[in-house]
């Protein structure tokens, strides 16, 4: 019996230098599939002003006007405060701030400023980040992802979080742990962690039943005329198709982050399902997301602390995919519903601020240009203009919007003209990742 | 709203009789007018029974959808009358509002819209909103009888005539602007395609029969499968038992407990299940430091649940005490239990026993204020509960505004993030001072969410359940209220908002759609359909017959009294719920059939049930938490109620994987536990023996055993998946092949010794389900000489993964 192995990960001594990856082995190249989508949501509206869209305006940001570059990206030098995340600040170890993040990953990441999500909405705005519209009838890009690519895999597209409707183009996964993952995966087998283990039936026994319930099936499809229930026979006949391939899935042990990093710990984690999924050929996309960012209060201290959560579970999670040989097949897409206001709602201390659909889009992956700005924002954090050949920012040309980055994105895909039809995006094509 | 009702041939009772769906016999049958009614089943002549009433109900001003003969014989739901004229409400719907009235006109005339926020007469509202064809039709005619000079100014303006703000928007010779003179003139002539036939969408659906259906509600509603006694019972008395026996469910602990779980998928707030104490201040109510910090571990965990579940318990009390359901938003009380009532500081209520979490009380909370005085909450149902304010919380500039999303949404069919889900511009609303009541695109939503915001003022924005009388409320915001109705001064300065808020709730029309529209998703499966993009395919006779029987069952529910089991009662009855299968084959006749039969995936929670209730113990690895409460409830498609809060309604590998594993598990640890039983206590083979093999040692069938061997196959057929089995049928033959294969592999292997006769230790009786200790020998049972136990292993994993096993 062919065992699942597990990924040996080296994060077990909990702090971590930045001069390495934080995971060392690497798993072999994956052998199915082309390429992987991971979209990471930041829940509530992130402040692109705390990031790589910063601001000299103390009316923008109180914690620090000072405007840093790592080559060409800007960032705003906010950090974590001794403590905060109940361990012993090291400069050296442990997390991200934006500079950092940059030091690591800013060479293969393409900024996008001033990106006009035109609307203050929450739902709009996680749907406008997935799909590249506002409207509620387009599926998530990792569903066109799964239905374009995935059809035949048992998880195509895996849901940890984030705007997921997939419109029944492709079924979708909801996972939460790891362990439960392995028991599921060899039904047959009384103790799946046993290279020895039992069966509940012989070999014979369990293809036997598995036969008839396949005939079984096929006949209640036939009989059933009501386009409901018809549906929903087919339903479970798809999902049968693809749950078997699950014995091939390799379930690593979870990253354990020191102190109170559970937001940037449970992100990688879920990283580290869809990769292991991604890399034995079971599917194709994933959706992650980290909430916390709607800080309509107190913004300095929550958003500061998120932002830091966010970059350190990013860059767990690039970790992780050059761990496992996976950069050059895989791509990370990164947003928010919407930005927040160019100002505080309120003076002193606790000031929050409220919700701006101006905002920014983070895009790292195999052809993706690193060390680029897209995009930008007036002193007053409105969109700038971009010329649409030189893309470059000013007050002519078009607005920079998530319509236009899903166009650019589909196009990355290799969508067929077919499925994207369907979900039309009427927006600019523009040279976005090219 | 008013309505108006009239009365039609009913060939059975409940909806299926209102919407003319014919009765089935024992069996899932074709049904049909004029076919038969089934035993017991009344005549249309004969008086209905209290839970299933003849008449047919609609909205004023509205007309029925009538029913023509589809050329399968079926009943379409055609888009005109019988004499071939659309009705004015169906011109609105399939002609009006797709091609002038839902783009044109309601892009100013829409909530929020240019002519609204001037002040226009004539108002739209948009298909999210409930109910908008018949609002919409009524300010048709409103506004058509406005004339001049003899001429509509619905037919001037469009033209840029009569001052028109938008100027002229149709040409004359458009389209638009004939059918909207058609418009005109219809609602001015009044109706003139009266529906005189019967509204008989569903006569080509075969239903569930009394029994199939009462077993599919005793499984959703409380949680077990019928008695043999029930079964016969309803074989016996019919249609007409069938109410009765659905209403009987009413009054069972499962009821109560799926009542629960139905509302947490509404409120969420079973979030808060291990932790519903810690959202409490403790200036407030002391308790939770004075007596909740000496209670014992396993007493805290009472304590924290029944803190958590206070609002779920007051609606559940509201339903199992036929209360008007409005009470969930009016109740000047709310339940507490032994807990509750010391935590909320209660000091009125005496309990039988201080430790019983499900002995529950109505009764007030009090708040310890800073001299120490202690004020009662003012109550409003739901409202005015502290996990309601925690779960839906607010901040210094949200402004309880989300807490008016959700009551619109929630309780008043209103969805504002559709109503107004249009592009804004941030470069417009930063020349407003105060964007919210003055930028058009920001207005048109707060116009309708900040009055009902308004409602919660003095409700503390840090401690969500504290009542702060001395915070002033916002002028910048429109002034508090709901719709046109506004809460006086007198009000708001009490602190009775909530109360104020919850009366106009109970008394909107929306409510009752609200309530109906969420019990569709709980015992369906699924949302209700959205008004389809294109009316004119068969989308919108499959939208608009699930209207009139969502319309159908909340004025049922109305004229009950607002009685939750009368609306719980029309939905099993219809065919949303029963039906199982169509004579129909023509596309357009099956796309109108679109929304027809449930086929639900079950959720985890119900397949647990299920599970427990075929074997006598659950699905588990231990502990108190059965494995689809705790390991795999998300992974199976459930909710956490808190990041995870919409149910998986399609199947993906995992899922299916999960439930091969639960097959596989369930039938090891079930088949040899049953056999060790008395045969009459026996669960799944009151039929068999572990010695009653198929075929002698010569490979000859045995009659006597194979008969048994049948008995006991149809007998687990009815028991665990309602289904009747024919032995000859394919179906009949597949699982009997399954089972006799299975046992001459065994057989074959046992000789060669290839398998061994002890069971795998996990599949071997040898302690009782949740036992910590081994029983006496004699009582186990390890071994399966004649491999008969694990042939049965295979027929229970067959089936346990079946389809009809898991779904409803």
């Amino acid at each position: 019996m062919q065992r699942r192995t597990l990924l040996k990960l080296s994060a077990t001594g909990g702090l971590l230098s930045l001069a390495t990856p934080w995971f060392l082995p690497r798993a072999r190249a994956a052998e199915a599939g082309d390429k992987f989508w991971i979209f990471v949501t930041a829940g509530g509206g992130w402040d692109p002003r705390f990031m790589f869209d910063p601001s000299t305006s103390k009316e923008q940001n109180r914690i620090t006007q000072e405007i840093g570059h790592v080559g060409n990206i800007p960032f705003s030098p906010i950090d974590a405060l001794p403590e905060e995340f109940g361990f012993e600040m090291d400069a050296e170890r442990t997390y991200l701030n934006p500079e950092r993040f940059l030091g690591r990953f800013g060479s293969r990441m393409t900024v996008f400023n001033g990106v006009d999500t035109s609307t203050n909405n929450h739902d709009a705005g996680a749907r406008a980040v997935t799909t590249g519209s506002i409207q509620e009838d387009v599926p998530a890009m990792g569903a066109l992802l799964a239905a374009a690519y995935g059809q035949k895999l048992p998880l195509p597209f895996m849901s940890f979080g984030g705007y997921d409707a997939t419109f029944d183009l492709a079924p979708l996964s909801r996972i939460g742990s790891g362990g439960q993952v392995r028991r599921v995966a060899a039904p047959n087998e009384q103790n799946p962690d046993d290279d020895n283990t039992q069966l509940y039936h012989t070999a014979d026994t369990w293809q036997r039943i598995r036969a008839a319930q396949t005939d079984r099936i096929a006949e209640l499809v036939a009989a059933q005329k009501l386009p409901k229930l018809n549906h929903s026979i087919l339903g479970l006949q798809e999902a049968r198709a693809t749950d078997g391939q699950l014995a091939a899935l390799k379930v690593p042990e979870l990253v354990q982050l020191p102190g109170n990093m559970n937001d940037a710990q449970n992100l990688i984690r879920a990283g580290q399902l869809a990769l292991s999924a991604f890399s034995t050929g079971l599917g194709v996309a994933a959706s992650l997301s980290m909430g916390g960012f709607d800080t309509h209060g107190n913004h300095d201290q929550q958003q500061r602390r998120q932002v830091i959560q966010l970059l350190t579970g990013i860059g767990g999670l690039l970790d992780q995919i050059d761990a496992q040989g996976l950069s050059d097949r895989t791509y990370v897409m990164i947003g928010s519903d919407f930005g927040r206001t160019p100002s505080y709602n309120q003076e002193g201390d606790g000031g929050g601020k409220d919700h701006w659909p101006i905002t920014s889009f983070l895009a790292i992956g195999p052809g993706i240009q690193g060390d680029r700005v897209i995009g930008a924002t007036t002193k007053d954090q409105n969109a700038q203009m971009l010329d649409p050949k030189s893309l470059a920012a000013g007050s002519d040309g078009v607005k920079l919007t998530p319509s236009q980055i899903h166009v650019a994105l589909r196009r990355l895909a290799g969508f067929d003209d077919a499925l994207t039809a369907q979900y039309p995006l009427l927006s600019d094509d523009l040279p976005l990742f090219s | 709203m008013k309505f108006k009702t009239r009365t039609v041939g009913a060939a059975c009772l409940g909806l299926v009789g209102l919407l003319g769906v014919g009765c089935a016999k024992n069996g899932v049958e074709s049904s049909g007018a004029g076919k038969s009614t089934g035993k017991g089943a009344k005549d249309d002549t004969e008086a209905p029974s209290k839970g299933g009433p003849t008449v047919v109900t609609l909205p004023d001003g509205g007309t029925e959808v009538v029913a023509q003969p589809a050329a399968d014989g079926g009943v379409t739901l055609a888009p005109a009358g019988a004499d071939g004229c659309l009705s004015n409400r169906e011109f609105l719907a399939t002609e009006a509002w797709p091609k002038v009235l839902g783009g044109v006109c309601s892009s100013c005339h829409g909530p929020g819209g240019t002519a609204v926020v001037q002040g226009a007469k004539f108002t739209l509202e948009p298909s999210a909103y409930p109910g908008f064809i018949d609002v919409n039709l009524q300010a048709v005619a409103t506004n058509a009888e406005l004339e001049v000079d003899g001429k509509s100014v619905l037919l001037l303006k469009p033209l840029g005539e009569r001052e028109h703000g938008g100027g002229a928007v149709l040409a004359k010779d458009s389209e638009g602007y004939r059918i909207l003179t058609e418009l005109v003139e219809r609602v001015k002539a009044g109706e003139k395609c009266p529906d005189d036939t019967a509204i008989a969408h569903f006569d080509d659906v075969q239903l569930l029969d009394p029994a199939g259906t009462f077993r599919k509600a005793a499984l959703t509603l409380a949680g077990r499968l019928p008695t043999a006694n029930e079964v016969s019972a309803l074989r016996d008395g019919g249609e007409q038992a069938l109410p009765a026996a659905i209403e009987g469910l009413f009054t069972e602990a499962g009821f109560h407990d799926r009542l629960i779980e139905m509302f947490n998928d509404q409120w969420l707030t079973d979030r808060y299940l291990d932790d519903g104490t810690g959202l409490l201040n403790g200036d407030e109510f002391p308790n939770i430091q004075d007596y909740y910090d000496n209670l014992p571990d396993d007493q805290k965990y009472q304590a924290r649940r029944s803190v958590a579940r206070e609002p779920l318990e007051l609606m559940a009390h509201v339903v199992l005490n036929d209360r008007p359901f409005t009470e969930i938003v009016t109740a000047d009380y709310t339940v507490l239990n032994p807990f509750t009532a010391v935590v909320y500081n209660n000091g009125e209520l005496a309990f039988k026993n201080e430790y019983d979490a499900n002995e529950y009380q109505e009764g007030r909370i009090y708040a310890v204020e800073d001299d120490g005085k202690l004020l009662a909450f003012p109550h409003a149902g739901i409202l005015s509960s502290p996990m309601f304010l925690n779960r839906y919380p607010t901040s210094r500039t949200n402004l309880n505004r989300h807490r008016a999303r959700i009551v619109l949404r929630e309780l008043l069919a209103t969805d504002i993030l559709k109503v107004a889900n249009r592009p804004i511009d941030p470069t417009k609303a930063v020349t407003f001072a105060n964007p919210t009541r003055e930028e058009e695109s920001c207005k048109m939503c707060h116009v309708i969410i900040d009055p009902i915001a308004g409602t919660f003022q003095h409700w503390d924005d840090n401690d969500y359940e504290r009542i702060r009388l001395d915070e002033p409320w916002h002028d910048e915001l429109f002034p508090p209220g709901i719709g046109d109705e506004k809460l006086t001064a007198a009000e708001a300065e009490s602190g009775n908002g909530l109360p104020w808020l919850g009366s106009h709730i109970a008394a909107d029309p929306r409510f009752p759609i609200s309530v109906v529209q969420n019990l569709y998703r709980s015992l369906i499966g699924e949302e209700p359909m959205a008004f389809p993009a294109d009316p004119s395919d068969g989308s919108y006779a499959a939208w608009e017959a699930q209207q009139a029987t969502l319309r159908a069952i909340a004025q049922a529910f109305v004229e009950d009294n607002f009685n939750f089991k009368t609306a719980v009662l029309q939905v099993v009855l219809s065919p949303y719920f029963r039906a199982a299968n169509t004579d129909a084959t023509s596309s357009a006749r099956l796309a109108q059939l679109a929304a027809v039969g449930t086929g639900r995936l079950l959720t985890p929670e119900l397949l647990d049930r299920k599970i427990t209730q075929v074997f006598g113990f659950s699905w588990n690895y231990g502990g108190d938490r059965t494995a689809l409460s705790d390991d795999f409830k998300i992974l199976y498609g459930g909710i956490d109620s808190e990041t995870v809060t919409e149910r998986l309604s399609t199947p993906n590998g995992m899922m299916s994987a999960i439930s091969w594993r639960m097959a596989t598990e369930m039938a090891c640890h079930g088949t040899a536990l049953d056999f060790a039983q008395a045969a009459s206590d026996r669960r799944l083979f009151p039929n068999v023996e572990t010695s009653t093999v198929p075929e002698d040692e010569i490979a000859q069938a045995i009659p006597e055993n194979v008969a048994k061997i049948q008995q006991n196959l149809a007998y687990l057929y009815e028991r665990m998946l309602g289904e009747t089995l024919d032995p000859e049928s394919s179906e009949g033959k597949r699982i009997y092949d399954l089972f006799l294969t299975t046992w001459r592999e065994g057989r074959a292997k046992l000789a060669s010794t290839e398998v061994q006769r002890d069971l795998n230790w996990e599949c071997q009786y040898r302690r009782k389900p949740g036992a910590d200790e081994d029983l006496p020998d004699a009582q186990m049972l390890t071994q399966d000489d004649n491999y008969v136990i694990r042939s049965w292993m295979a027929v229970i994993t067959y089936l346990l993964s079946d389809y009809r096993f898991l779904y409803d």
